[in-house]
């Protein structure tokens, strides 16, 4: 039931945004068709454009005809190119939840590596250090820390390819591994953050009576570690679902920097040309990963503690 | 002698707090031996100090020999297998002693892992063995449950079976009761010391309460800042105290005396209800409600009446109401049915000047004084504070209030944490009074303070009582106080009132079997000997 009450919530915020992106997108005040067809264009064209692609219409009417569509035909055609947005989707959306999704992973098992060392070296040199990481992190911008690696470890040392993305058809490795540094650049800002709330969480956990209790009966120090670790997730995981929703504006700039093909170009070019279809269906799609993202910390939350699941 | 522990001359020190100075002790095989202090003598400090569960901020020197072998000096995984295997220990707080978000089996088992060979079907079977010994019986369906869905007394129960999983030849049982209820105490005590009996376990019981342990222990050790101040046969020391200090302790138990004359006055009725009640839903979020209209009644329709001057004692076990009555009774809560009248007007605790009129009429006294009182204000301004209801010339200085207590007016700019914890609730009783009610309600006044203090509060209530002419309505889990100061009882047990009369009337000839079981459970001391002397 109460999984049900989270899932209706979520489509609820959906509509809700979509409809606020709808109107948003429409408020700037200079109509598309002044960008397509230039400044000095007859009024005649303008109102046959607008009338071409509904723009003449109130918005509540756009955005309902633009509702109804979406099921079945998709998002509409862009306003700019005439290219199918669905299309330019497809071809750029992949690599960006690649690239989110990697960055992603490796902040969670960086952040609950340093975060346990920074935890069980409470206050001691291991802490230190870790603490000292993470401010680092968070204070560097990621598309600098991005050129830095690219320069590092992509040009001096030539571990990884700089720039670009090899593709899948090159072998799985080759393709992660082109991933991987504008991955990092994305992830390290979280693994900082993140790794602060591990820490700050798994020494709650531990001082709580019952660790003590662990340590009583004679649990072996992995089993505590266990145990500890598995209490100290909930924050962590409301936590990382954000994270991965943000990622998505990170990874705006690094593919920028890194020359990928990803959303990002396609999401840039629309803004300056006020591409309104293409605007909404990328912003509308950012939307979904966050309210995915947090439903499923939701439910992850609701499994990891019993006493919510009653 | 067999001597299963043997403790040396024993030193802790946190920084430059002398903890434990010079204790020696020893406790043969079988044996059960108690140590009794209040807060603060180190009786905790030297249980930990067993299974070295000590911070890494204690120093420690002197030796604790287990089966001949210095804990003190033994390695990290010598240290593991000993602690679970030989010695094992039961802590005060079942709910925040047990791993919240695993179910019961997974915790037996993992115990069972660490220590044993078995193979999972034969850990489980054991561990629903474990949980038959320990009394619970619905044992294959507990493994499944997590521990919040225990009541207290089952919870205690498993971590009983945690600790006796793999036969420890000593069990350590730090205040293992004090968190429960009279009637769960007297189970979960009656459980540790037969299978202690049963399986040859020698018991270390820690406790504040004489009583309690004055029932079953063969020795008793009295700790006092950080030393044995006396240790003996319980006979003797109960019977016969050497030390000072234990005869101090053993007049300061909250006994049920005879009190008052049950002076059911002819003065008319302050403070009464009609048929009140209070239900909650049971949904929390508001859009649950929409389908979840199940309530949970936290109190049935109950009626009560306080005569002015009266000292009515309202007593229970958890869960029984009492607090949800005292809410009404103040006007911090609305009835969901019925009324509460003040001097024959109904309370309308929504209407903001009745609420401002009503501080001036009724007061309450909180059970944990430090919570109570902002950690960030001097005693100065919380007293201060309390006397804005009141027009500026009737304003007291807090100085008077301080005195009122019988507190030193020079405490009043300390803070909080600067007080004691006696002082504090001093305090918090002053702060009831600084707009002089002619109604006090304490809720649990002497359950967070150790013995000796909880006398000095009940004293200075009474004595406020008589000098103030106030009515007083006290309310407890604790009968040794109830029936020290009090005039009436009401006993209520699971949101109901099962009796009501003069206390005296109600003490000793109790008309319900519940009052008869909360009786019959009350520690008693070495008159209470002979139902621990052999096994259920």
């Amino acid at each position: 039931m109460q999984v049900l009450t989270r899932l209706a919530s979520a489509l609820m915020v959906l509509f809700v945004v979509s409809a606020m992106i709808f109107a948003l997108t429409r408020l700037g005040g200079v109509s598309p068709a002044r960008l397509v067809l230039g400044a000095d264009a007859p009024a005649e064209s303008i109102a046959a454009f607008e009338a071409e692609h509904g723009l003449d219409r109130p918005i509540a009417v756009q955005y309902l005809a633009w509702l109804r569509a979406l099921p079945a035909e998709g998002f509409a055609r862009s306003y700019v190119t005439g290219q199918s947005v669905n299309q330019r989707l497809a071809e750029t959306l992949p690599l960006t939840l690649e690239l989110v999704t990697l960055a992603f992973v490796l902040a969670v098992v960086g952040s609950i590596a340093l975060g346990s060392a920074s935890a069980y070296g409470e206050n001691r040199w291991p802490d230190h250090a870790v603490r000292i990481l993470a401010m680092a992190a968070l204070s560097v911008p990621g598309f600098w820390l991005g050129l830095l690696l690219m320069w590092l470890v992509g040009v001096q040392l030539g571990w990884l390819p700089p720039v670009g993305v090899i593709p899948w058809a090159r072998g799985v490795w080759p393709h992660l591994s082109s991933l991987l540094l504008p991955a990092l650049a994305i992830a390290i800002y979280y693994i900082g953050a993140m790794s602060r709330l591990m820490r700050a969480s798994l020494i709650d956990v531990l001082g709580q009576d019952y660790t003590r209790t662990g340590v009583a009966l004679g649990l072996s120090a992995r089993t505590r570690y266990a145990y500890t670790l598995r209490d100290a997730l909930p924050p962590f995981v409301s936590m990382a679902a954000m994270s991965y929703g943000y990622m998505f504006g990170w990874a705006v700039i690094v593919e920028m920097v890194f020359n990928l093909p990803g959303l990002a170009n396609a999401l840039l070019t629309a803004i300056f040309q006020r591409d309104y279809p293409m605007i909404q269906a990328i912003v509308l799609l950012i939307t979904l990963v966050f309210v995915l993202a947090s439903t499923a910390a939701d439910l992850i939350q609701r499994a990891l503690n019993p006493r919510l699941a009653t | 002698m067999d001597a299963l522990l043997q403790i040396e001359d024993l030193d802790v020190r946190f920084g430059t707090f002398h903890a434990v100075r010079g204790v020696s002790l020893h406790l043969a095989r079988g044996e059960k031996l108690a140590i009794i202090g209040e807060s603060g003598s180190g009786k905790s400090v030297t249980a930990l100090s067993v299974m070295r569960l000590l911070d890494g901020a204690a120093r420690t020197a002197g030796r604790v020999l287990l089966q001949g072998e210095d804990v003190l000096s033994l390695s990290a995984s010598a240290l593991r297998q000993m602690r679970g295997r030989r010695v094992a220990m039961v802590f005060q707080d079942p709910m925040t002693s047990l791993n919240p978000v695993f179910p019961v089996g997974r915790q037996l088992g993992d115990v069972l892992a660490a220590h044993t060979d078995l193979p999972r079907a034969a850990r489980r079977a054991r561990a629903v063995e474990l949980l038959t010994q320990v009394g619970i019986r619905e044992a294959e369906r507990c493994l499944t449950l997590y521990p919040h869905e225990l009541s207290g007394g089952m919870r205690q129960r498993v971590m009983i079976a945690l600790a006796i999983a793999c036969d420890p030849a000593l069990l350590i049982a730090d205040e293992p009761t004090t968190a429960l209820d009279v009637t769960v105490q007297e189970q979960i005590t009656r459980l540790l010391v037969d299978l202690c009996r049963a399986r040859g376990i020698g018991l270390l019981f820690i406790s504040h309460n004489l009583d309690l342990v004055g029932e079953f222990a063969d020795r008793i050790a009295v700790m006092h800042e950080g030393r044995i101040v006396e240790m003996g046969e319980a006979a003797q020391v109960m019977g016969a105290p050497r030390a000072e200090y234990t005869r101090k302790l053993l007049a300061a138990i909250p006994r049920i005396g005879l009190p008052g004359a049950g002076r059911i006055p002819d003065t008319p009725v302050v403070l009464e209800t009609r048929a009140v009640s209070r239900a909650y839903p049971r949904a929390r979020s508001a859009v649950a409600r929409l389908w979840d209209r199940r309530q949970v009644q936290a109190l049935s329709p109950s009626d009560l009446r306080v005569h002015a001057g009266q000292v009515l004692g309202i007593v229970g076990e958890s869960g029984s109401g009492k607090s949800t009555l005292a809410r009404l009774l103040i006007g911090l809560d609305q009835p969901t049915s019925g009324s509460v009248l003040l001097q024959g007007v109904p309370l309308k605790p929504r209407d903001r000047d009745e609420r401002r009129a009503l501080s001036r009429r009724i007061q309450l006294v909180f059970q944990g004084s430090q919570a109570s009182l902002n950690p960030r204000k001097t005693i100065r301004r919380a007293l201060s504070e309390a006397m804005q209801a009141l027009p500026r010339a009737e304003r007291r200085s807090p100085g008077a209030l301080m005195e009122l207590v019988r507190l030193d007016p020079a405490l009043l700019d300390r803070y909080p944490h600067q007080l004691s914890g006696g002082q504090r609730q001093r305090v918090g009783i002053a702060r009831a009074l600084a707009t002089s009610p002619d109604i006090l309600i304490a809720d649990e006044p002497t359950s967070a303070l150790d013995v000796s203090v909880q006398k000095e509060i009940i004293d200075l209530l009474q004595a406020l009582q008589r000098d103030l002419g106030m009515t007083l309505i006290v309310i407890s889990h604790d009968l040794g106080l109830i029936g020290t100061i009090c005039d009436r009882v009401l006993v209520m047990r699971a949101g109901a009132v099962v009796e009501t009369g003069e206390a005296r009337q109600v003490l000793t000839h109790p008309a319900t079997d519940y009052t008869r079981a909360l009786l019959a459970s009350l520690p008693k001391g070495l008159a209470g000997r002979a139902r621990f002397a052999s096994p259920a």
